[in-house]
């Protein structure tokens, strides 16, 4: 029996969300073969088969979450079970629910996992599995502020405690309902236990809304909100969806970055008329030839990489965790876009390297990609700084949150024509409204004013811009 | 209703008033849970208060006072040979007994406890009838099958009135010559109380082999020890056949290819216990037991059927008092909706013999056939100055932990109190020590528990008192 385990796919991400099988239980598959599509933080991967054999477990259906090290599939290879890499354990009275599995390729660690009572207890209140934390004390023991520590690191929910728990509770409860599933597998279920009082007694009730699983708050993942929402359906009719994919991780991401990041929105206006009256000139002979069409898109993104290599904190990131700033010498420019599943941020890589007609070619390729959902996961990472265009959408302005770690992020309002006065007489110019979303964090308003004066400065200038001075 | 009779509701009931059934009873009760204790007996207690734990160490204390007078001869101190007075022995033991167990009703009255006696059988899902009581039945929302176990009748024996062990607690009288068949904890427990009480003893155990969960260096200790009070010990011996005789038995028993007889007043039988299922009504809840008769439940003591707990010795693992109250809180908690679970590391198993026997977690012979590398550290007490003092140098302490991380992985003592002194290796279990932890930790001078520690020092290179390359040094 061979157990794959989600691996660690690189740049901290840490879970999964099972987007299809290639192949169904039962089924017999190649080695190298697609075996599962994975949404992560940052793309879709496909997960191949790392053995030859018979799929007989899936870790999921599509829709449910995998955390890194979690059991992705078992298959069956046919071959003589592997001698467990330890021998069994003593002959327990009972298994014990912080025994790994058999099945699992356990840690190199023999018999139960060393932790006072207390700790265990602690652990089972907040649905931690010990044999996944790592332990600090003497001899490995594992700590109360081990199981802090490892469950900040990885936000977990009471939802794979109730998984793992023994004593055939179901297995793959969404989180939303695992609440009430305390409960009714709990001594209180009136429709599991049928007479005396029906009711559970307040103190039942108490009792299970104090269980940790019953409380998101304390499950450490940003998606719950520390309240639990009132109940609706009370109210009127009301459907409910599952909160997946693209829009769960956006979710997710967009806590963090808010709650986290200082911001401040800094508000200007480039005068485009040069710039639009140049675009105009070769738009159309542009695609005549089959090139890319030519939006004031690629301009900006020519002008923030000129201004981010004259002002290189607002291509940084802050680490807290390690008190340093992180300066990239990179400038890998993300532009949101919108694909079938949701907004994306495709990254241009290099893009100091690139000519405006270079970067309108991979712009429109990439925002091809997002919507033909096509993009690859490295098209998706890495970036340093963020350009979100809503002016084609529609409204004046608007104050984007940061594309967390990168410390700033430009929104491009409505480019049109608006009455000026210029040398003291009211002319029509072409306005492009811009607005910078900064993190104050590292960034000051004095910087954040000189950055945007030199992205408005190249947009204006166009020939300045297109020859580099 | 039924004319007469009297149904009542509980949201739960206890099946059995033993070490697990009224723990369970009182901490549910203590977390607000509405309890009814169920218990054929008049009092309760159950086997361990009744008729094992507490009578049998009562005796085993006497016994051990009247040795204690015979060999204080050897440090100058002279005492008429002991008499015994079968009366006022009986009396002080059910003394302690009827003592404690009242004490037990107290505690149960005080919390709110209803202590129903009767026979309880399951008649429906959630519903048991009881006989001989004026309640006839109880429906219940949750029920905790706490039954405890049975002595096994030996088969061979038929009709014969041989004692079991609960005849043997009650001291009816003390015969010229015993057979004890059966050479487990209770048998060498009880062998060596008659012995004391001035039997003549003849130990029968089938198995060439004593206590086989302990490590044989600690039970040859005892043994040995034991061998001296007892008339003869035979092991790998069978009893193959059981008949009255005037005034008494005679035992038919092959060792080996040979047979011999054994004439004796009284037999005792002590050759195990069963899980107390039958007769139960299981099968109205869907719930069967194991072919030995055992209920399977999972680590918050749930069986498979919602609403039916189980605990103590009806469940598999050692039979155990201590197994059963621990079992006991969490099965309580579980129902009351706590996240409680029975992930114990170690269960200690104790034998009240002299020199007592204890042991806790992982033994050399267990890690001998699991291919585990251990550190084992020995301390003979011979070397203590405490076990001098009490002129009592038959004993070993022995600490096992693994050879990189240090943790501790079990411990087993013979000697003097080696009840006592087995909670340490225990907590050091549960707690996940490791030999430093156990090695720093000032232990009280002079005393046994002192034998931890030298032993951890032995397993961790460090003796102090011991000389280098001594035999007692540690094994890896
Ligand atoms: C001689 C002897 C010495 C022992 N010494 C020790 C020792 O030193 N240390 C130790 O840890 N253990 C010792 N034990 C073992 C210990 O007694 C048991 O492990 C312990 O009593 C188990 O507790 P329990 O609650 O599971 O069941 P029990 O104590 O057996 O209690 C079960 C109760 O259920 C009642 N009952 C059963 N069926 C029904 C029914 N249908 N309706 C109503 N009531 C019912 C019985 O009357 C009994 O009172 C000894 C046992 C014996 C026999």
């Amino acid at each position: 029996m061979y157990t794959l385990k989600l691996p660690d796919l690189g740049e901290g991400i840490h879970e999964g969300e099972i987007v299809q099988w290639h192949v169904g239980e039962g089924q017999q598959v190649e080695q190298d073969a697609p075996l599962v599509d994975v949404l992560t933080d940052k793309a879709t991967v496909t997960i191949p088969s790392p053995v030859k054999g018979r799929l007989v477990r899936l870790g999921g259906k599509p829709g449910d979450i995998v955390k890194v090290g979690q059991v992705l599939a078992e298959l069956d290879t046919g071959a003589a079970e592997q001698p467990a890499a330890q021998p069994a354990a003593p002959p327990a009275p009972r298994a014990s629910a912080t025994t790994p599995p058999a099945a699992a390729p356990a840690p190199a660690r023999t018999g139960p996992i060393p932790a006072a009572p207390a700790t265990r207890r602690l652990a089972r209140e907040l649905g931690l599995d010990l044999s996944q934390v790592q332990g600090t004390g003497p001899g490995g023991r594992v700590t109360p502020e081990d199981l802090e520590t490892f469950q900040s690191k990885e936000g977990r929910t009471g939802e794979e405690f109730l998984k793992g728990e023994a004593g055939g509770q179901e297995a793959g409860l969404a989180t939303g309902q695992a609440a009430q599933r305390v409960t009714a597998s709990g001594p209180a279920s009136p429709e599991s236990n049928r007479p005396a009082q029906s009711q559970p007694s307040p103190e039942q009730v108490l009792a299970a809304s104090s269980s940790p699983s019953m409380n998101p708050s304390s499950s450490g993942s940003f998606l719950f909100s520390p309240e639990l929402l009132p109940d609706y359906a009370q109210q009127g009719p009301v459907e409910k969806e599952p909160l997946r994919g693209v829009r769960r991780l956006t979710a997710r991401r967009m806590v963090t970055a808010a709650t986290l990041v200082p911001h401040v929105a800094h508000f200007d206006e480039a005068d485009v008329s040069s710039l639009e009256a140049l675009r105009q000139r070769h738009k159309a002979r542009l695609s005549a030839q089959g090139g890319p069409p030519l939006s004031l898109l690629p301009f900006v993104v020519q002008a923030v990489t000129r201004a981010l290599r004259a002002h290189p904190k607002l291509n940084a990131s802050v680490d807290l965790g390690r008190e340093e700033i992180v300066l990239k010498k990179f400038y890998h420019l993300g532009v949101a876009v919108a694909s079938p599943r949701g907004l994306v941020v495709p990254v241009i890589r290099d893009a100091e390297r690139r000519s405006p007609l270079e970067l309108a070619a991979e712009i429109d390729r990439l925002a091809r990609a997002a919507r033909e959902d096509k993009l690859e996961a490295q098209e998706l990472r890495g970036g340093t700084f963020t350009i979100t265009n809503i002016g084609p959408i529609g409204g004046l302005a608007a104050t984007p949150i940061v594309n967390y770690p990168e410390v700033a992020i430009l929104a491009l309002g409505r480019a049109q024509d608006r009455p000026v006065v210029r040398d003291g007489q009211v002319v029509v110019r072409r306005i492009l409204p811009l607005v910078l979303s900064f993190d104050h964090r590292l960034i000051d308003g004095a910087d954040a004013a000189r950055f945007v004066n030199a992205v408005v400065h190249m947009l204006e200038e166009p020939e300045q811009l297109l020859l580099g001075g | 209703m039924v004319m007469g009779s009297l149904r009542q509701e509980a949201e739960i009931v206890v099946i059995g008033a033993g070490p697990g059934g009224y723990v369970a009873a009182i901490r549910a009760a203590d977390l607000g849970r509405e309890v009814v204790l169920v218990d054929e007996r008049p009092q309760p207690g159950g086997a361990c208060l009744l008729e094992g734990c507490i009578p049998s160490k009562a005796l085993i204390h006497a016994v051990e006072v009247a040795s204690l007078a015979r060999e204080a001869k050897r440090i100058g101190l002279d005492f008429a040979a002991p008499g015994v007075d079968l009366a006022r022995l009986r009396t002080f033991v059910s003394g302690v007994v009827s003592g404690l167990s009242s004490g037990v009703q107290t505690l149960l009255k005080k919390r709110g406890v209803e202590y129903v006696q009767g026979r309880a059988r399951f008649d429906g899902p959630h519903s048991l009838a009881i006989e001989g009581a004026a309640s006839a039945g109880i429906d219940f929302r949750h029920a905790i099958i706490a039954t405890g176990s049975r002595a096994r009748r030996l088969a061979l024996a038929g009709e014969l009135p041989v004692w079991g062990s609960a005849e043997a607690l009650a001291l009816p009288e003390v015969p010229h010559r015993l057979v004890v068949i059966g050479g487990g904890y209770i048998g060498l427990e009880l062998g060596l109380v008659y012995a004391g009480l001035g039997a003549e003893v003849t130990l029968v155990e089938f198995s060439p082999r004593f206590l086989p969960g302990a490590d044989p260096d600690l039970v040859e200790i005892m043994v040995r020890s034991a061998s001296k009070r007892l008339h003869r010990v035979l092991v790998d011996s069978r009893v193959a056949g059981v008949e009255r005789r005037a005034g008494g038995y005679a035992l038919r028993v092959e060792h080996g290819g040979a047979q011999e007889t054994l004439e004796a007043e009284q037999v005792l039988a002590a050759v195990g216990r069963d899980p107390a299922t039958a007769g139960l009504g299981l099968e109205s809840l869907g719930l069967a037991p194991d072919s030995r008769g055992f209920l399977h439940v999972d680590e918050m003591g749930r069986t498979r059927v919602p609403g039916i707990w189980a605990l103590g010795d009806v469940t598999p693992g050692p039979m155990l008092a201590h197994k059963a109250s621990r079992e006991a809180k969490v099965v309580a908690e579980a129902i009351s909706g706590h996240k409680s679970a029975f992930d114990n590391r170690a269960i200690p198993a104790v034998v009240y013999t002299d020199p007592e026997l204890a042991w806790a977690g992982l033994t050399e012979q267990e890690a001998r056939t699991q291919g585990r590398a251990v550190k084992v550290g020995a301390f003979p007490l011979r070397a203590l100055g405490r076990a001098r003092t009490l002129d009592r140098t038959d004993g070993l302490v022995k600490v096992l932990a693994d050879p990189s991380s240090g943790l501790v992985l079990g411990v087993g003592i013979v000697g003097p109190h080696a009840s006592e002194m087995i909670a340490e290796g225990v907590l050091a279990l549960e707690l996940g020590a490791t030999l430093e932890d156990l090695l720093v930790t000032i232990h009280p001078h002079p005393t046994l528990s002192e034998a931890i520690l030298e032993a951890a020092e032995v397993a961790a290179g460090q003796a102090v008192h011991v000389l280098p390359g001594a035999s007692q040094g540690a094994r890896a």
